[in-house]
């Protein structure tokens, strides 16, 4: 087995995947893949000492082949990535997971070309790694290859919201706490309160606050380009095919989660196992969606100051994330519109729907897991269950995946 | 897939249709110079003779029906006059039957062959004015000689002849021939029948000993009864002349030097064997004894003469290293009567060779499984894991319960030859990073219950917990799980069968395996004849 992290000494990944130090690489020979994608809250000691194992020997005793002495040569691969970079902020990690995407996408790539085929499983939100990958490379249009090189994917638990597989947000998926929480707080859909404070700030009283709105988004060490544009927030949309790698477009593409992987099971064969049962996922995502912006309660994004520019991940070191320099100019930076409009999706926008993990959804076939999910009754092992609880309990659920994964 | 061929209806107006007990096919003489197989049958009807040729009531050749229906009250008996007209013996009805030919001298001293059946049952005789049907008068168990030699012509009836009749002391259970001897089971003891004169049966003797109600001939000559009376189960035998017996241990531990064990084996055994040459009976003359070893192709592959021998018992040494192609030897003893120098026959003594084959999952699907991991023999690869025990020393706590049970894997012993306490081992050799630190564990329960069936796995989980205990009251158990205290784990005693154990490699590096069954020899050094590769993935760190 093989494990490459995406892990920097900064809070942004690596451009490249990276082996892990101490493990062998991927040998020459290897004409297929297992790639195992870790969820939230995993360092890479867990990682490599607890997870990959798990996954590994839990798959060979299902019978899916994962040493290359087995039916069609595969060899197994971990992917580490920067899942617990903050413990109370779960916007970063999960912008931190779409960012990884990016890495994981050209990986994809390189064994593509190498003739490699690929079974992807990922746990939790490492499931945002993945379909934030796939959509890297469907994006592009250069990444055919390697999306027909993925033969299956399985999700399993996937911490993403339902809507980033809807090309058209069900309102019947909307769950009523989460609109009317949306709607009153943080004015979505209808950006009153971010109108209104722009509008306060067109009048004399906070006249003050317009200036330093100003001079923080054309200080010299404010870099990212194309530059936020406070009263658009909430009302830029993705294009429908997704923003570009490079766009050096003057406005920001951004926008809510809706539809932001709804191409992905069109080109790769995708299962989602949920559970109903997944409290973490339910209960814990779902607070994380909304009460960890960084606007709710004490949070400093508002018309005196911008949280969003203070942000480290929206600085020019992003461009490392596609192996240029990092930008030091304003027009060189020309990732900065769609990191900035993954960090916005991340930060600024929270699910209206329920995470996919929870529940089946379309047009991705779905196993209900729920059965191996001891939910209240084993809250160590809810959301976990795959590797947590004994291997005898969850035998038949990886008897499924491996069924999948073929 | 066997199909029924004809049936032959034995109608009855009382029962419906006629029980019986005993059939035998045999070829008869047809009246155009040729033979037929007819059928013989003994049971409610005495006597029946059927061609399985014809269909219907026709096929019943004797006795004759009544369109096609059989009396069962009165029965029609098999009944036979004696010369003199003065008494009627009848066989009423049939227990069991044989059919065969014997010799016979005719009334002008030659010897010709006579083709009769013996039917045993139950039946009487009587005077011949009052004894003409059943039941017979003073009736009880007899057996009846029946002169088959007629010719048969297909169609025409036909009419077996009584010759002999002979009342039995006890009701007999089987009846087979052998030559002049009509052999007769009664549950404990043989009644031997002389049938030199067919027409005068008598009781020559009996064999006294538990042979139960059937009784065989084997193809040496000897008697062979079995008998399950409740308070065991026991096969007994016989002879009916002087033999050499030889007993050695059967199966026999033996390495496979070429070949496999269902293709072209070629054994080696293993270790000297002590072999018992016995004449029976044992107040036969005899003085010495010479043993061969042979191959079943007859090839000569050892001989000791002047075994002596004392009170017709003597024991040879057979070394260890014979080399036999195929997978089973024949060891045969003879001697000679030192009252009338004549050869005592030697009976052959067919020893069985078997190893103990080390199978595992050798085509790498994860599961040991009869139809594709055969034991072949250093040719395959094991792909596995050393046990990671990254965990412990990352201090990572979140591993699910059990989960080392993971890093097992299943090493079957096919064990073809019993083995005595610590006579095998298991070893493993290693090259370059070293061999590293091994396990094996007795296996709960069969094929992956031990990882997919919760109790299953607890238990299994108590047994890698606790240390290694053989004991002599434990075959095939080592009692937990063991690691080497020099380089091997010895077995306790082994049955034969099929045996599974767990076995792991705690931290070792990647690299090739050998794991080696081996045995001691007399010298106490280690000879190893199965040998697997073992490669272990660089699962981490290289």
């Amino acid at each position: 087995m093989s494990a490459f992290t995406a892990r920097s000494q900064t809070s942004i990944p690596q451009a490249q995947l990276q082996l892990v130090p101490g493990w062998t690489d991927i040998k020459p020979e290897a004409t297929s893949l297992n790639v195992i994608v870790h969820g939230y809250a995993v360092d890479q000691p867990n990682a490599t000492g607890s997870f990959f194992p798990a996954y590994f020997k839990r798959m060979y005793w299902a019978g899916v082949p994962v040493l290359p002495a087995q039916k069609g040569s595969p060899q197994t691969v971990g992917i580490d990535w920067q899942g617990n970079g903050s413990a109370v902020n779960w916007p970063t990690d999960e912008f931190s997971a779409l960012e990884t995407g990016v890495p994981l996408a050209k990986f994809f790539g390189q064994q593509a070309a190498l003739g490699r085929t690929m079974k992807v499983i990922a746990h939790s939100l490492g499931n945002m790694v993945v379909n934030s990958a796939i959509s890297r490379l469907i994006v592009s249009g250069t990444g055919t290859q390697a999306l027909g090189a993925i033969t299956s994917f399985v999700m399993n638990e996937p911490a993403v919201p339902t809507e980033a597989f809807d090309a058209v947000l069900d309102p019947t998926d909307l769950s009523t706490l989460l609109v009317a929480h949306a709607t009153d707080l943080d004015g979505f859909p209808f950006d009153q309160e971010w109108q209104t404070e722009w509008q306060n700030m067109q009048t004399p009283l906070f006249s003050a606050n317009l200036t330093q709105w100003n001079d923080t988004l054309h200080s010299p060490t404010y870099i990212t380009r194309p530059l936020p544009q406070y009263p658009l927030r909430w009302r830029q949309e993705r294009p429908a095919n997704g923003a570009p790698d490079k766009d050096s477009g003057t406005i920001p593409q951004r926008g809510p989660w809706v539809g932001l992987f709804a191409s992905n099971p069109k080109h790769v064969n995708m299962t989602n196992t949920f559970s109903s049962n997944d409290t973490v996922l339910s209960v814990i995502w779902f607070a994380g969606e909304l009460a960890e912006k960084p606007d709710i309660l004490v949070g400093p994004d508002n018309m005196v100051s911008q949280y969003w520019a203070a942000l480290t991940n929206t600085d020019g070191n992003q461009e490392k994330l596609w192996g240029d320099p990092a930008c030091t100019v304003a027009s060189a930076c020309l990732h900065a519109n769609i990191v900035r409009q993954w960090a916005e999706l991340a930060y600024w926008f929270p699910s209206l729907s329920d995470a996919a993990g929870t529940h089946a959804i379309n047009p991705v076939t779905s196993i209900d897991f729920t059965p191996y999910d001891p939910s209240l009754a084993k809250p160590a092992t809810t959301h976990s269950y795959l590797k947590i609880s004994p291997y005898s309990d969850v035998y038949p659920a990886w008897q499924l995946v491996k069924a999948a994964l073929k | 897939m066997d199909t029924i061929a004809n049936t032959i209806s034995l109608p009855t107006p009382q029962t419906g249709t006629a029980t019986m007990f005993d059939l035998k096919a045999d070829d008869f003489a047809t009246t155009s110079g040729g033979s037929q197989t007819l059928l013989v049958a003994a049971g409610q009807l005495p006597f029946v003779v059927a061609d399985p040729q014809l269909s219907g009531s026709s096929a019943v050749l004797y006795p004759q029906s009544s369109a096609g229906i059989f009396n069962t009250n009165p029965v029609q008996p098999l009944l036979l006059t004696s010369p003199d007209g003065t008494t009627n013996s009848l066989l009423c009805y049939g227990s069991r039957v044989a059919v065969g030919t014997i010799p016979v001298t005719d009334a002008s001293g030659n010897t010709v062959s006579k083709h009769i059946a013996v039917v045993t049952g139950l039946g009487g005789n009587g005077p011949s004015a009052s004894t003409t049907s059943c039941p017979a008068p003073a009736g009880g168990a007899v057996l009846m000689v029946v002169d088959l030699s007629q010719a048969y012509s297909q169609g025409s009836p036909f009419a077996p002849k009584p010759v002999g009749f002979l009342q039995l002391p006890t009701s007999a259970t089987d009846v087979i021939l052998n030559g002049t001897v009509a052999l007769v089971a009664t549950g404990t003891n043989v009644l031997l029948i002389n049938l030199q004169n067919p027409a005068q049966p008598t009781l020559a003797g009996q064999i006294n000993g538990t042979f139960g109600n059937g009784i065989a001939l084997s193809a040496d000559g000897f008697l062979v009864g079995s008998v399950n009376n409740g308070s065991g189960k026991a096969v007994q035998t016989a002879t009916f002349e002087p033999v050499v017996a030889t007993q050695c241990p059967s199966p026999l531990l033996a390495s496979l030097v070429s070949g496999t064990p269902t293709q072209n084996p070629v054994y080696k055994t293993v270790q000297s064997v002590t072999c018992t040459i016995r004449v029976v009976p044992s107040s036969t003359p005899a003085a010495s004894a010479t043993i061969s070893w042979k191959q079943v192709d007859q090839t000569v592959l050892l001989g000791m003469s002047n075994v002596p021998l004392a009170g017709g018992i003597g024991s040879v040494l057979l070394p260890a290293g014979i080399k036999v192609a195929g997978s089973a030897a024949l060891a045969q003893s003879t001697s000679v009567n030192t009252e009338n120098n004549q050869p005592i026959k030697g009976l052959a003594q067919t020893v069985t060779l078997g190893t103990v084959n080390l199978v595992m999952d050798f085509n790498n699907d994860s599961v040991v499984d009869d139809a594709t991991d055969l034991p072949l023999k250093s040719s395959k690869s094991v792909a596995f894991w050393a046990s990671d025990a990254a965990g412990k020393f990352l201090q990572i706590s979140d591993l699910a319960d059990r989960e080392n049970l993971l890093d097992y894997v299943t090493v079957r012993l096919e064990v073809a030859a019993p083995t005595a306490q610590y006579q095998i081992g298991l070893r493993v050799v290693g090259t370059g990073a070293g061999v590293g630190r091994w396990f094996i564990a007795d296996k709960v329960g069969t094929g992956l219950d031990y990882l997919q069936i919760s109790g299953t796995s607890k238990q299994q989980q108590s047994v890698v917990s606790s240390g290694c205990s053989t004991s002599t009251n434990q075959p095939n158990m080592l009692g937990g799980e063991c690691t080497p205290i020099t380089d091997m784990v010895s077995f306790p005693q082994m049955t034969v069968g099929t045996h599974e154990y767990l076995f792991r490699c705690d931290l070792c590096s990647s690299g090739n395996r050998t794991l080696q069954i081996v045995t001691k020899i007399r010298s106490g050094t280690l000879r190893y004849w199965i040998k697997r590769i073992w490669t272990f993935d660089s699962f981490r760190n290289g």
